[in-house]
């Protein structure tokens, strides 16, 4: 309750006086047959609202599973092309598994050598090569978004993430080489697209890693 | 006329009314409402809202009837929610929006040139004290309203609108300015002079 000193203005008293002389009472706008009416209708809404909240819950939910799906499916970014990397990389890791890491080295080597045997022409493996380095750009961009570190490490994932990266600096060595000798383009296409398919299996183990770290 | 704050209920009432039974509640009802509806209507401005906050005032008020420890009358504890209820509509985005878009244009649902008269007259005679009241802004005149008739202090305001001392008092001393504007017209300060 407040003190009436506290009232400042010599005038204000007269304000409040005639504020204080209105009725404080009115008739209700309705008797308790219609207040009871009204209630149980607003309760029905609140529920009808409820049930509504949940639909639209959960069609959010599926427009975003929607979304990403598509986003993955369509986009540009490094993650449609990880995704599409996939595939690659998991036969890559698949036969580099089978001949163990000398093996890998060889893969390399013979892809590096096998380019003699396709030529197809000059404009297209430029072009090819220069999507492949896009593509690998955009697939390194992404993995740099990712902690360096996950919260729990797993010796077999991180095992798995230090041989293609390994692979990925053989396949930079390679390029680096054939970059110096001038050798010719399909062979640095080729490299370069098997560039692209470690980076997408790197970009793959790196994703599962930290979908597993935040997973309780 | 009783204020909501003094208006209590038999204990025995507020005991049936806790264990469901319908005639105590009627019994409560018809009680509060009269002076439930007259402080949501000063405090709301329009009857339509009014109404709808009065609804949802009395629907708290029997649901949290069980939880009411009875420490402070009744009609205390029915303010507190009707207030509050009220405070939380005018802080509402929705209704800061409606404001905001009414003060855009020139003349809004409080502005007092929208409620003068037609007819050319002297202001004091056409405009009672209703009519002032509504032409205060909603927040004005529920500072007005809770200091000058509920008794509350600049501390209590403060507290309920969730804003500082400062903001109850110059809300406060805004709305004394326009309702002496209302009550007491501008004497004409031009002097006579003898020629």
């Amino acid at each position: 309750m407040h003190n009436p000193l506290e009232q400042s203005n010599s005038r204000t008293p007269a304000c409040g006086d005639r504020l204080r002389r209105l009725p404080t009472e009115m008739l209700p706008p309705y008797n308790w047959q219609e207040f009871q009416r009204r209630s149980l209708e607003r309760s029905f809404a609140a529920k009808d609202a409820l049930d509504w909240r949940h639909v639209a819950a959960a069609a959010a939910l599926l427009l975003v599973v929607c979304g990403i799906a598509v986003w993955g499916r369509l986009g540009s970014s490094g993650r449609s092309v990880a995704a599409e990397g996939v595939s690659a990389g998991a036969a890559a890791d698949r036969k580099s598994n089978a001949q163990g890491p000398a093996g890998d080295v060889d893969a390399l080597r013979d892809l590096h050598l096998s380019g003699d045997d396709a030529r197809p022409s000059r404009a297209g493996d430029e072009a090819q090569t220069g999507d492949a380095a896009r593509r690998s750009r955009a697939i390194e961009s992404w993995l740099a978004t990712l902690p360096r570190e996950p919260v729990v490490v797993r010796v077999g994932t991180r095992a798995a993430v230090a041989r293609l990266e390994d692979r990925i600096a053989q396949v930079d060595d390679l390029l680096t080489s054939v970059r110096l000798d001038g050798m010719g383009p399909d062979r640095l296409a080729a490299l370069q697209q098997e560039r692209v398919r470690l980076v997408g299996s790197l970009a793959q183990v790196r994703y599962a890693e930290v979908v597993a770290s935040e997973s309780p | 006329m009783a204020r909501l704050v003094e208006i209590d209920v038999p204990p025995d009432v507020l005991a049936s009314a806790r264990f469901g039974s319908e005639r105590a509640q009627v019994e409560i009802y018809a009680a509060l409402a009269p002076a439930t509806f007259g402080l949501v209507r000063r405090l709301a401005g329009s009857r339509a809202l009014a109404e709808d906050l009065f609804q949802e005032t009395m629907m708290a008020v029997f649901q949290g009837l069980p939880g009411f420890r009875g420490e402070a009358p009744l009609g205390a504890w029915v303010r507190q929610i009707a207030v509050s209820k009220c405070l939380m509509y005018l802080r509402s985005p929705w209704h800061c929006a409606r404001l905001r878009f009414s003060s855009d244009s020139d003349s809004g649902p409080w502005s007092v040139d929208a409620l003068l008269p037609a007819t050319p007259g002297p202001r004091a005679e056409c405009l009672d004290v209703e009519r002032a009241l509504a032409s205060l802004a909603p927040t004005a005149r529920a500072v007005v309203w809770l200091f000058e008739v509920e008794g509350y202090s600049h501390e209590e305001i403060a507290q309920s609108f969730g804003r500082s001392v400062s903001f109850s008092k110059s809300q406060l001393a805004r709305a004394h300015t326009k309702l002496r504007a209302w009550f007491e017209p501008p004497v004409d300060s031009q002097t006579c002079t003898t020629p």
